[in-house]
């Protein structure tokens, strides 16, 4: 159980993400479309990816497949301005352009260049998982709808592509485990707020007696997917109940926000936290991350936060040591959890960043005062803004001595951002704090680290299982 | 477009959303130890390269390390061509050995002394010609530049001094060969 998804087929999308310039929810749409978290309808995407391939068929020198498979994977079209740039290139009569997209003949409606851009990110992850033994579909789909570009035709072969992928989902993707964790953490936790971190702990360790190699940050994972998905009503035992057609929207809506990849995420709005001015550093925009991925557990279950904190990156030190076979001390050495960080530690690392971006909040606040010219009435405003000038000038960082006219620009841009991020860390301390305060962090830790240690000694001192493939499920 | 049913969210719908998460999160934990992945367009222009001319040290270095990626080539290759058989569907011996290769007919001609050969290549032509051929057999390839058809067939002498035609014509009568008309 909680088996980890294939190493290739992140690095896969992360490839395609990358290339094409993606930002951070179109990279979640590109997962839901792949994984088939899209609602309504978990085809729509690629009946709108045949549409597509339909629409570049139509294009001059057509006839030539190989250069219409190329066509297809050229990532300079991933921008609808490409798009719209090569589509002006097209025969007269061979297709219709208006506000909304671009429309063929016989057809009802039209598809926007923001989906046909999208729509071939999607042909290009889909062509590239599993050794691109999905290649052959794509490219039949599109010798049908190049050979006929009717509704009919286009709709048959958005089918079979939606088909082809089902079958690669139920081959190569973890569903049925993920889905095992999912009912399992569900039956223990049947109220609400149920599953506390001692049950999340215990049931780590069942899985472990009961021979399974679980990856506990991949079951924190789970729990945290379970809470968001409370947090919009989905109840694992509610679910298989039919829903009334017009809560389609909202389910839509819960499964972007569980996914991460909505546009109003705290991850996808800290992926636009522009590098410069450094305002956050590599180290610091990890841990920020970290925590913010976890979330709504560093607010609801702060101890099992800490926990998947400090001994993740053990774990999977481990797991790469075995895979690599090389590199780093050994795996027996490594399940001591000796260069597990305390959480006294990630405490004050945690509560170094809040102050941070107090400072930062403060520089945001005095260039926006600068900015319109007028002191604040009230005092203790005066006296914040106050500070915030002296924060500037102390800030030793990349891009702080900008003009500040570009400077103001760039805070404008991310300064609510940065209060949401203030404000989850807030939280994650309060709740740190009083975890402290009913027993120490440190003895805490201790007795974690004895936990943890001999758990994954379990796990992965016996040289027998060492060779053991992981990760391919 | 929806169905009149009232929908069903399954236990599957939060598992789909939950592998999404964890694929997504990733996609921008930028790892630089991490190599990127071939795109597929740098696939699609080594497989439609002009035999002989340059390639890129990264695809050559890839191709001789990744299986993987030797299987993704011969995919796209498989895509892109006009005609690609895995396997001999049909050889021949005697003087004249014979392969179909998707819509194409290639028929290898020795001539008395079998020091060499002409390969025939028959088949559509129209909207183009393929401009190569490239053959496969465990781990060995070889890619040779096609001349302009005559009428609807194309023929190439298959001389065995020169390394790429001689590699050609020995690969080509052994029936696991794969075969791509690109």
């Amino acid at each position: 159980m909680f088996v980890p998804i294939d190493e290739r087929i992140r690095t896969e999308l992360a490839s395609v993400a990358a290339g094409r310039n993606l930002s951070r929810s179109e990279a979640g749409w590109l997962a839901r479309a792949l994984t088939g978290a899209v609602r309504p309808n978990r085809d729509a995407p690629l009946l709108d990816l045949a549409r597509g391939l339909a629409v570049l068929g139509r294009l001059d020198g057509a006839g030539d497949q190989r250069a219409l498979v190329a066509r297809v994977f050229d990532p300079a079209l991933a921008r609808p301005a490409a798009l719209a740039a090569l589509l002006d290139q097209a025969p007269p009569g061979a297709l219709a352009r208006d506000g909304r997209g671009v429309i063929l003949p016989g057809w009802d409606r039209p598809l926007a260049l923001t989906v046909l851009a999208r729509s071939l990110g999607l042909a290009e992850i889909v062509a590239l998982v599993d050794g691109s033994s999905l290649l052959p579909d794509l490219v039949s789909a599109l010798r049908q709808v190049t050979d006929d570009s009717s509704v009919p035709a286009v709709e048959d072969a958005g089918r079979a592509l939606a088909r082809a992928l089902h079958a690669w989902r139920m081959r190569c993707l973890p569903f049925a485990a993920v889905e095992r964790g999912l009912r399992r953490l569900a039956t223990l936790g049947a109220e609400p707020g149920a599953l506390d971190d001692a049950a999340i702990l215990d049931l780590f360790c069942a899985e472990i007696r009961a021979g399974e190699r679980p990856v506990f940050h991949s079951l924190v994972r789970l729990v945290a997917t379970l809470e968001r998905a409370r947090r919009h009503g989905l109840d694992l035992h509610r679910l298989s109940q039919a829903m009334p057609l017009d809560a389609a929207p909202e389910v839509e809506a819960a499964l972007a926000d569980i996914a991460g990849g909505d546009e109003a995420s705290l991850e996808e709005r800290l992926g636009r936290v522009p590098a410069r001015p450094k305002c956050l550093t590599g180290v610091e925009r990890r841990h920020l991350e970290a925590v913010v991925a976890l979330d709504p557990l560093h607010r609801t279950r702060p101890l099992t936060a800490l926990r998947a904190l400090a001994f993740e990156p053990v774990q999977s030190g481990i797991l790469n040591r075995q895979r690599r076979g090389s590199g780093g001390a050994g795996v027996a050495a490594r399940t001591a959890c000796a260069e597990a960080r305390p959480y006294p530690d990630l405490t004050a690392a945690t509560a170094a960043l809040h102050g941070h971006l107090r400072d930062l909040l403060r520089i945001a606040l005095a260039l926006r005062v600068e900015g319109c010219g007028a002191a604040p009435d009230d005092p203790r405003a005066g006296a914040a803004v106050q500070e915030g000038r002296r924060a500037l000038k102390a800030m030793r960082r990349e891009g702080f001595d900008a003009r500040p006219d570009d400077l103001r620009a760039a805070f404008e841009g991310m300064d609510e951002c940065l209060a949401d991020l203030a404000g989850a860390l807030d939280d994650a301390l309060a709740r740190i704090a009083a975890l402290d305060e009913a027993a120490p962090l440190e003895s805490r830790f201790e007795a974690d680290r004895t936990v943890f240690a001999g758990l994954f000694a379990q796990l992965y001192a016996d040289p027998s299982v060492q060779e053991a493939p992981h990760g391919i499920p | 477009m929806a169905s009149l049913e009232p929908r069903t969210v399954t236990p599957r719908d939060i598992a789909a959303a939950h592998l999404a998460r964890t694929l997504a999160e990733d996609a921008h934990a930028v790892d630089p130890d991490r190599e990127a992945v071939l795109g597929l367009h740098e696939l699609i222009a080594h497989a439609d390269r002009v035999p002989g001319g340059p390639v890129s040290l990264r695809l050559e270095r890839a191709f001789r390390t990744d299986p993987a990626v030797q299987a993704r080539y011969r995919r796209v290759l498989a895509a892109l061509g006009v005609g690609h058989s895995p396997a001999a569907l049909a050889a021949s011996t005697g003087p004249t050995l014979t392969r179909e290769v998707g819509p194409y007919s290639l028929s290898l001609h020795e001539d008395g002394a079998g020091t060499s050969a002409a390969l025939l290549i028959a088949g559509p032509m129209s909207p183009r010609p393929p401009r190569a051929i490239e053959v496969h057999l465990s781990g060995e390839e070889v890619r040779v530049a096609l001349p302009d058809p005559i009428g609807t067939r194309i023929a190439i002498l298959l001389d065995p001094a020169r390394p790429d035609t001689g590699a050609l014509d020995r690969l080509l009568r052994r029936p696991a060969a794969e075969i791509f008309l690109v």
